[in-house]
């Protein structure tokens, strides 16, 4: 590649040796300035509502959009995390999006192996089965599935509200597995077949490595429904006992009032995990998101 | 020990109404050591074949025997072979170290240690040492290949199964490859069953080869007697390149002579030749090899004026294709024959060296004879 001398060129000139050789300055500036807006749109509400929790109830309500420095205060952390009930609620929905993801990986994983590998009567029906219960409102299925819970005994039970979620992410869970294991070569699994595995050797060894960004996506997917499932808790969970972190949200407001500051901090704190499993497996997920099986190993 | 023999093989594959035989009852005998090629066009049932051998296809019916012992519903694992695959299948998660040490740690109780030392013992062999840190997507074709072959050759087996191995290869390094697998074959003495729809690899690695086509081996025997004497129109076709020229003929028997006519030649039989036909039917087929075409001289019989579409020089030979009739057929001269496009020629087709088939069986009725001396006779130009 060609050097360019960049030496008194000012800001534009460095600017442009920066930028590949197809793209100009000018060109670059609007895209900079269309996505400078379109993430502005998107994350300042955010950047607002983190700042709204750093602040007291009357800076707040003060009129500033900007406080002061000395005004920035823990003190709406505080005050939710001593609430017992929020930390239960918080020890609970990670019990419940735990389980669920667990659950549905080892469901979907082993499902999704089955429909993209073998053949076997009646496979085609599953598929379409499968996908038809994405095509039902949750709320649709949600009182059938309160009287099955309540016939199982299940009702005010993890175990339920586990098996809910499950139900609901596993159709997706498994689809997108079998997409991700149909770009993984047969001949890797008849490799290590050839090569002493058994079926379930196959799946442990040779395809799960290769599916992390693929296990990522559902995951995380799974995860999330379940970190911010309302409905079928609502319905499902009976006492504090078994209660989730949307539930936590409605700790902080009474008939008559709504401390906004407990409201939004709450809400902040049942972000931050979401947020921080992303940075964990953003890596995978993106790589999930935009390649099949094999595509860039 | 590696003898392998095959009973009656037949794989079926759907159910109900398409049902599609891949396989159709194939008997054969594969000797301890031997390198046998199976070879045919696409879908001809060689690779399912050879997936049936390895046991990652059950037979519908039929028995294969590894040395004695029926292996027909034994698991991959339980059957000491190895496999090459066409695209290498590589574990894309492994360095060529682990994708070689894995099937020695599935498989055996060796130690670390040990399964190391071979390892690196057989990469050191196939000149990869250097890559076994390296990840298959890291790696070259071939140098892909022969990390293939190392895990196929650390394992020890008792028969290699290759599925077109060198066919993700180019030119270059497929000729490389295809002498090196003939000397490490050799030297190992290993049973190895290879796949291939390469003529040149089909000719030139095997012991003996096996035509498969829709499933029914149509000969088995060495490359050569396969070249020379092939069992049937199909196999002549397929062994050998340029293709051997087929003419639909008709037997005429009104003449003083019995003659083989075509839309656009007559060929009087003499006595030998008219044996092999008169009185089995009247359709025939004149088969004759692109290098057993010669430009006629003014003493020869069933001379055949033809018209040159292109010539082809290589070199070493020279293709020539000529139109008879309507079809167009290959003649190859050796060396350099210059012959303008539209001009006319006049060939002909040695009694000794043409091939004659059952016009509705395609069945082998005369081969032409092993070559012999007076192949130096043949008319250079």
């Amino acid at each position: 590649m060609a050097t360019r001398d960049v030496g008194g060129r000012g800001l534009l000139g460095r600017f442009d040796d920066w930028l590949d050789e197809e793209t100009s300055p000018r060109r670059a500036l609007a895209v900079y300035g269309v996505l400078a807006v379109y993430f502005g749109f998107l994350l300042l509400p955010i950047a607002w509502l983190i700042l709204s929790t750093l602040m007291s109830t009357e800076v707040m309500y003060s009129g500033r959009v900007v406080p002061a420095a000395d005004e920035l205060t823990l003190r709406n952390y505080a005050h939710v995390l001593a609430r017992p009930e929020f930390r239960r609620y918080f020890v609970n929905s990670t019990v419940v999006a735990t389980a669920t993801t667990a659950l549905t990986l080892v469901f979907g994983t082993l499902a999704g192996y089955a429909l993209s590998r073998f053949e076997f009567p009646g496979r085609s029906v599953l598929l379409l089965g499968y996908i038809s219960t994405q095509m039902l409102p949750w709320v649709l299925v949600l009182i059938p599935f309160f009287l099955l819970m309540f016939e199982l005994g299940l009702v005010d039970s993890f175990t339920g509200i586990v098996l809910a979620h499950t139900a609901f992410a596993l159709p997706f869970a498994t689809w997108m597995l079998k997409g991700y294991f149909d770009d993984i070569p047969e001949s890797l699994d008849d490799a290590a077949k050839m090569d002493g595995c058994s079926q379930v050797d196959v799946l442990w060894r040779v395809i799960l490595p290769l599916s992390a960004p693929g296990m990522a996506v559902a995951g995380f997917y799974t995860f999330v429904l379940s970190w911010n499932d309302y409905l079928a808790v609502s319905v499902l969970s009976q006492t504090a006992a078994t209660r989730t972190l949307p539930f936590g949200l409605q700790l902080f407001q009474t008939q008559n009032q709504i401390n906004w500051g407990l409201v939004l901090t709450a809400a902040v704190i049942t972000m931050v995990p979401v947020i921080l499993l992303f940075a964990v497996v953003q890596r995978w997920l993106v790589e999930g998101l935009a390649n099949g099986g094999m595509k860039g190993t | 020990m590696g003898r392998i023999d095959i009973d009656g093989l037949t794989k079926v594959f759907g159910d109900g109404g398409d049902e599609i035989v891949a396989v159709d009852e194939l008997n054969c005998a594969i000797e301890d050591g031997e390198f046998l090629i199976l070879v045919g066009p696409s879908g001809c049932g060689k690779s399912t074949t050879l997936r049936c051998i390895a046991g990652l296809e059950r037979p519908t019916d039929g028995k294969i025997v590894l040395d004695g012992d029926d292996v027909t519903d034994e698991k991959p694992k339980n059957r000491n072979m190895a496999m090459v695959f066409q695209n290498y299948a590589l574990y894309p998660h492994m360095t060529a170290r682990e994708n070689m040490a894995f099937g020695l740690k599935m498989t055996t109780d060796l130690s670390t240690d040990e399964i190391d030392r071979r390892v690196t013992e057989t990469a050191e062999m196939m000149g990869i040492e250097e890559l076994l840190d390296q990840k298959p997507k890291e790696l070259s074709g071939g140098q892909q290949q022969r990390v293939a072959l190392g895990r196929a050759i650390v394992r020890d087996p008792e028969v290699f199964l290759m599925d077109e191995p060198l066919s993700n290869l180019d030119a270059k390094l497929r000729t490389q490859m295809r002498t090196e697998l003939q000397s490490l074959q050799q030297e190992f003495g290993v049973t190895t069953i290879y796949v291939t729809h390469d003529q040149t690899e089909a000719m030139t690695m095997g012991d003996r080869i096996a035509v498969l086509n829709g499933g029914e081996l149509q000969q088995i025997g060495t490359p050569l007697e396969c070249y020379h004497a092939p069992a049937n129109r199909f196999v002549a076709g397929f062994i050998g390149s340029p293709s051997m020229n087929f003419f639909d003929v008709r037997l005429d028997e009104s003449g003083d002579s019995p003659s083989l006519v075509h839309e656009a030649f007559a060929y009087d039989l003499s006595d030998e030749l008219a044996a092999d036909v008169v009185g089995r039917g009247t359709e025939f087929v004149l088969g004759v090899r692109p290098e057993d075409v010669r430009l006629a001289e003014p003493d020869d019989e069933n001379v055949l004026a033809t018209e040159v579409n292109v010539t082809e020089p290589l070199g070493d030979v020279t293709f020539v294709y000529l139109q008879i009739g309507g079809d167009q057929y290959t003649a190859s001269f050796d060396g350099d024959v210059i012959l303008d496009p539209g001009s006319t020629v006049e060939v002909t087709f040695p009694e000794d060296r043409v091939h004659l088939f059952d016009g509705r069986t395609g069945e082998a009725l005369r081969n032409r004879e092993p070559p012999s001396e007076d192949a130096e006779a043949r008319l250079s130009v």
